[in-house]
């Protein structure tokens, strides 16, 4: 019940719809009962009197045209306000949570799989609106069909009635035995479902690999197996499921039967009429198709509500990532902080982090004084990105223990801290819009006319422009799904377009030029230069050229600062940083030899 | 040419609701079961006749064993206290008759229930039967496809075809086709039973059809058209969130997730109008074919009414109207409700069979050879080559129609690779250096066949490339790439790939060898722990490192390296040279690297400069020269 109280504030706003909707409900029944009422009145009518035509009051057929034109307009309100609110609610549950998952931090994105996000955020949304539409509808209506068929069915005949309960039950019955079935098996199937389709994302995804490797045999057969799999659970769940209707259908027959039995055994005793035959046939039609649909309504609603928990469960997901972490003395949000304010100077102050396993980093203490240049080498896995990565706050770090400026970083709102920084990812994440798009991704400003100007001025810092001029549309080329048209190369200078778009104070560089010739390299950290003034830099490399002119080098090892110092001082020390410098210039001393 | 777009609305495209050609290309697919498809429509045909004889029962009863009563006649005689024994005594004549039809009745729900279970189980067996074929028949087709194809189309797009898309036609099969054969069964043979019964009542009671149809008719229409509108900004948000959930990192670390919101919730708002348009459609629909239903109803009374007061029409006859009336409206309205399954079944058909019909172009010819070992020879002759090519790549020397025209400076400035020639001998290890987008990937591509040129010839062996069976040529070389793609499976499999001539020992080794262990230790289940997607939480260079003991667990002839160790650290590169160097001995490769210290020991560096072969020699050679390779030599290691 935890998960019901979790989504009415969410309808709340909806509450007029629901209330108007629900309030046509009775008179909408009341109007549909009329019908079998009058068609009764005009049967009875029939069997005395003289022949000829108006053997039917017109009146009385007046009557019926006018209760179907009232029962017509209530059905309308009914379904407009009730269906259309529950839309909206589905709009506002979007809403809320793309929102919830675009604050969620990296720690949650580590463990969480695409396909299930994106399932929840289709599948699941939509059940619950299900619920919170037709089945509000349905089950409200059936309410009032059976508070007010009842009744008048007991007043035509009361053992007939009763007798109809017999086959109600029998469905009732159904729905319960067979409704938890269908909706075990159905889950097994989708699970298989599910597993078919992440199994179909990934091979299409590193088609490449499956190619390179000549595995495509192999892949199809394991995907054939797969299918069978889900074809033997998806045949499972139709087994059972294929009850319903022949059981449904039975139903209404069931009541037809008893009808004629009984009520042409009253009608022969005298008792019933023919338009009380007719009347009651009709009350029974008017409660069958209900009570049908309440089997439906159970099953939609086990399946919303399970929807509904399995929505909880991220929006129970909180970021460790926020804006309330400062907990330290002093605590709060220095909210004074302006990004334009920051000078980006980082202070690590024996930093320990690790994810549920050996530590990443250890005892880390690291100083990158503002306006200048600092660089990071070290062995793959030494924890270089990492260490980027809690700069920008991807994951969260103790209090206490990274400094920006001096302010605890917990204390700095997120949005200031990361506005600041120009980060440049080691993978490189385009999106699939234009070239022009990507570089303007983090622009403040967004008047196209101004961030294209600023755009084309950026592609030329990052060496990108001449690329472009070949690109067939120019700037407003589309890069196709994560980049895939442009070179490694071309990729990376994008994301440093865009990284200095949003005019930070400290530009993260990990290893954002590995993919690009040391011509090209070396260009760009020119034009950087150029264009640095008092920003703040953090370069991770491994080539010696790229980090030879930064103002202190940090060697990592494990995780931990093995070595630190200027160029001149490592590449005498004879330690990690000499041997590889030694290694690159190899080449140069052979030629000396 | 620009690239072939990317229409995030493709979906919006619709086929016909019935296109005649669409369905008769499914029905192919039914053709292994068509024996049980007939039986199926041969059930159909039984439960549509058992679920009319129902009323036609209640009116025999009425017009038989109840006629008296129910004529007025039979009001009971005054006194009826006396005259009980005589009043039962009669009636039980009519009472057993009225019991015998009850029981007729009986038989005829049982039998109805048995068989609709049986045919609705026997269609949805089938369906899901030629879903799993389709499905199948989608995926296999996939692998065949061209590299470039995959690059045009976004992989979400192609999950949709193997999955929603395949499931949409389950609702075509299990509850679409038949049961709307069903509804047009039902349809006519009540209009023929009516007519049969009483030509005059049935004319003027079907007097409401024509409104049925016209109102059937708009709604079709609106309803298509919205939900037209529907389907593509599914489609777009669908495509959205997934892009966001992918590049959240970049999202956050921008700080645009309230400008992200603002677009998501756009998305989701058009989504919502057209949606909402579809609900009003619905709401006005069904209201209206309640009141038809219930004109027809006031016609029956009228007409009816004078018919038994003329003694032209039964009671019986009588019921049976009213009770088809019922029976009537329901196919038509349900006829409305799945015209959208179907509609949306018969688009998602169309987007299959689009994908099933895209060409695979590059294809391995009948005679084609599969080399169980490669010597190691690859030769480029003249070999142009462009992304944007319009034109298929000619299939083969001398089969090529007209000639191609001659490459021109400035009108071909599009080609990737232009003119190239080269030969790598047997044994030896060959680097290709140049600046970004300079080719070099791009030879990479066409030496490995996800693409063919467009003009020159590539030889392995002395034996053209299109000569080779792909894949058997494929699984003769190893190609390290600069981007590691890891699936979400475990490290192990992740170095074997499923081949089962690859035992976990050797793996191990690859990845020792490779340098990988260092890290595969840390791992809590160490070589069987399952990544995750993309094995996004190793560390980049890490990933290379696997991919590399991958390629060296495959054991190919030809080992090509394009920018493998780009982020892995320099010890690391070097310790992994070392061991290529040991294991690689007499074997061929292509290196590219922008790491001189990594190229200097190959025995030939080529220089590719915007697709042209700029230069090539050894390294002392190429330094000798003063060319570009001397400029990037002073660049990586004096800094200018
Ligand atoms: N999300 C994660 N979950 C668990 N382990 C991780 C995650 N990201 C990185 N690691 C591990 O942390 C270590 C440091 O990673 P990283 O900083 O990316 O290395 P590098 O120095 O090569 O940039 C690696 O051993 C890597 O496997
Ligand atoms: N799949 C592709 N579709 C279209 N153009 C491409 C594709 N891949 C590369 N290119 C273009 O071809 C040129 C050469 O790229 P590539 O061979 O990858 O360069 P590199 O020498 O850096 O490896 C670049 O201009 C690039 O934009
Ligand atoms: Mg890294
Ligand atoms: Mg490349």
């Amino acid at each position: 019940m935890k998960t019901v109280r979790f989504i009415f504030p969410l309808a709340r706003p909806y509450f007029w719809y629901y209330l108007a909707g629900i309030i046509l409900i009775p008179p909408s029944t009341y109007c549909a009962l009329a019908i079998p009422r009058y068609t009764g009145a005009a049967v009875d009518g029939l069997r005395a009197g003289p022949s000829g035509s108006g053997a039917v009051p017109a009146a009385l057929i007046g009557a019926l045209l006018l209760f179907a034109l009232g029962r017509a307009v209530c059905l309308f309100g009914t379904r407009w306000l009730i269906i259309g609110a529950s839309r909206r609610f589905e709009f506002d549950l979007r809403n809320r949570l793309f929102d919830h998952l675009q604050h969620l931090d990296r720690r949650f994105y580590d463990q969480a799989r695409t396909g299930d996000l994106m399932n929840r955020s289709s599948t699941d949304i939509d059940a619950v609106r299900t619920m919170a539409g037709p089945c509000v509808m349905y089950s409200i209506s059936t309410l009032f069909m059976l508070s007010l068929a009842l009744p008048l069915m007991a007043a035509v005949d009361g053992l007939l009635t009763a007798l109809l309960l017999v086959p109600l039950s029998l469905l009732t019955a159904a729905v319960r035995l067979i409704g938890p079935r269908v909706q075990l098996s159905h889950r097994r199937a989708q699970e298989t479902l599910s597993a078919l389709s992440s199994f179909a994302q990934e091979n299409f995804g590193g088609m490449r690999v499956v190619k390179s490797f000549a595995m495509e045999e192999r892949e199809i057969g394991a995907f054939k197996d797969l299918c069978e799999v889900y074809y033997q659970r998806s045949l499972a769940t139709e087994r059972v499921y294929n009850y319903m209707g022949p059981i449904a259908g039975a139903v209404g027959e069931i009541a037809a039967i008893l009808l004629l039995l009984a009520g042409g055994g009253m009608i022969l005793s005298g008792s019933f009429t023919l338009g009380d035959f007719i009347k009651f046939g009709g009350y029974q039609s008017l409660l069958i198709w209900p009570m049908i649909s309440i089997g439906w309504v159970v099953n939609q609603v086990h399946r919303g509500l399970a929807s509904v928990a399995r929505l909880e469960e991220v929006f129970a997901a909180r970021p460790a990532v926020a804006d309330s972490g400062g907990k330290s003395e002093g605590g709060g949000l220095a909210a004074a902080v302006k990004p334009e304010e920051l000078r980006g100077e980082i202070e690590f102050r024996r930093l320990n982090f690790s994810f549920n396993g050996p530590p990443v980093l250890q005892d880390l203490s690291l100083k990158i004084p503002a306006g200048k240049t600092v660089a990071i080498l070290g062995r793959t896995g030494s924890g270089k990105s990492i260490l980027a990565s809690l700069i920008a706050r991807l994951y969260a770090v103790p209090d206490g223990t990274l400094f920006i400026d001096g302010i605890d970083i917990n204390r700095i709102p997120l949005a200031s801290l990361r506005q600041a920084i120009g980060f440049v990812a080691q993978e490189t994440f385009l999106f699939s819009r234009s070239i022009a798009e990507n570089i303007a991704f983090g622009a403040l400003d967004r008047d196209p006319l101004r961030w294209k100007e600023k755009a084309s001025r950026l592609a030329a810092l990052s060496r990108l422009d001449k690329d472009i001029d070949q690109f067939p549309h120019g700037y407003d080329e589309i890069v196709g799904e994560r980049g895939v048209t442009l070179s490694g190369g071309q990729k990376q200078r994008v994301a440093i377009a865009r990284a200095m778009m949003g005019r930070p104070r400290l530009l993260i560089l990990d290893d954002a030029l590995s993919a690009v010739d040391s011509h090209t390299e070396e260009e760009i950290l020119h034009n950087l230069r150029q264009a640095k003034g008092d920003l703040t830099v953090l370069v991770i490399s491994h080539r010696i050229a790229s980090i030879k002119d930064a103002d202190h080098i940090y060697v990592l090892e494990e995780g931990r600062i093995a070595e630190e110092g200027s160029h001149q001082e490592l590449a005498r020390r004879g330690g990690i940083y000499t041997e590889i410098f030694r290694m690159q210039l190899l080449a140069q001393e052979l030629e000396e030899m | 040419m620009p690239p072939p777009a990317f229409s995030p609305h493709e979906e919006d495209r619709l086929a016909a609701p019935l296109d005649r050609r669409l369905a008769l290309r499914l029905l192919r697919y039914g053709l292994p079961y068509r024996g049980w498809m007939a039986l199926a429509v041969l059930l159909v045909l039984l439960v549509t006749g058992l679920d009319l004889a129902g009323p036609l029962i209640v009116k025999q009863a009425i017009d038989g064993p109840l006629r008296q009563s129910v004529a007025g006649a039979s009001t009971p005689l005054p006194g009826s206290g006396g005259g009980g024994a005589p009043a039962s005594s009669t009636a039980s004549s009519p009472m057993r008759q009225l019991a015998a039809w009850a029981a007729l009745y009986g038989l005829v729900v049982a039998l109805y229930v048995s068989l609709r279970y049986g045919q609705g189980l026997l269609m949805s067996s089938i369906g899901q039967k030629i879903m799993r074929d389709l499905r199948l028949e989608i995926f296999t087709h996939l692998q065949r496809m061209p590299m470039s194809f995959f690059n045009r189309n976004p992989v979400g797009r192609l999950v949709t075809r193997v999955t929603n898309d395949v499931e949409a036609l389950n609702q075509l099969f299990t509850s679409g086709v038949v049961t709307f054969v069903a509804d047009v069964v039902v349809l006519s043979s009540l209009t023929l039973v009516l007519f049969w019964i009483n030509l005059r009542l049935a004319l003027v009671t079907l007097a409401v059809v024509p409104f049925l149809l016209l109102a059937t008719f708009v709604f079709r229409f609106f309803a298509r058209k919205y939900y037209r509108e529907q389907r593509g900004h599914l489609a777009h948000l669908n495509a959205f969130t997934q892009e966001s959930i992918q590049g959240m990192d970049t999202i956050q670390l921008f700080v645009q997730e309230a400008e992200n919101l603002r677009r998501f919730a756009a998305i989701n708002g058009s989504y919502l109008d057209a949606f909402q348009k579809t609900v009003f459609c619905y709401s006005v629909y069904f209201p209206v074919i309640e009141i038809l239903g219930a004109s027809a109803l006031a016609c029956i009374l009228w007409q009816g009414g004078d018919g038994i007061r003329a003694g032209t029409l039964t009671f019986g006859e009588f019921y049976l109207f009213w009770s088809f009336l019922g029976r009537f409206l329901n196919p038509i309205r349900d006829m409305a409700e799945r015209y959208n399954v179907l509609q949306s079944a018969m688009a998602s058909a169309e987007r299959i069979f689009r994908v099933l019909d895209s060409p695979q172009t590059i294809r391995s010819r009948e005679a084609a050879v599969r080399p169980a070992r490669l010597r190691g020879e690859v030769e480029f002759k003249e070999v142009s080559f462009s992304y944007d090519s319009p034109l298929p790549p000619p299939l083969r020397e001398g089969v090529d129609s007209p000639l191609p025209p001659p490459l021109r400076e400035g009108v071909d400035a599009d080609f990737a690779v232009r003119d190239l020639s080269f030969r790598v001998e047997p044994g030896e290890t060959v680097a290709i250096v140049g600046a970004t987008g300079a080719g070099k990937s791009t030879v990479i591509n066409l030496l490995t066949r996800f693409y063919d040129p467009q003009r020159g010839r590539i030889l392995i062996d002395g034996l053209d490339l299109r000569d080779y069976h792909k894949q058997a040529l494929r699984r003769r070389i190893a190609v390290v790439l600069q981007d590691p793609f890891l699936f979400s499976r475990t490290v192990l499999e992740n170095i074997r790939l499923g081949n089962p001539e690859i035992s976990a020992e050797a793996a191990m080794e690859a990845a020792r060898r490779m340098q990988a262990h260092r890290f595969i230790e840390r791992l809590p289940q160490k070589h069987e722990e399952t990544l995750k997607e993309r094995g996004l939480t190793l560390s980049l260079g890490e990933r290379q490192l696997l991919s590399f003991a991958r390629a060296m667990a495959h054991r190919p002839d030809l080992l090509i390296l394009d920018e493998a160790t780009a982020h892995v650290d320099t010890e690391t590169e070097k310790l992994i040279q070392a061991a290529l160097q040991e294991l690689w001995r007499g074997r061929t490769s292509i290196i590219i690297a922008h790491r001189l210290s990594t190229v200097q020991r190959a025995n030939r560096i080529l220089v590719l400069h915007k697709g042209l072969l700029r230069e090539a020699g050894t390294h002392d050679e190429l330094l000798k020269q003063r060319g570009i390779y001397h400029r990037l030599y002073q660049l990586q290691f004096l800094g200018k």
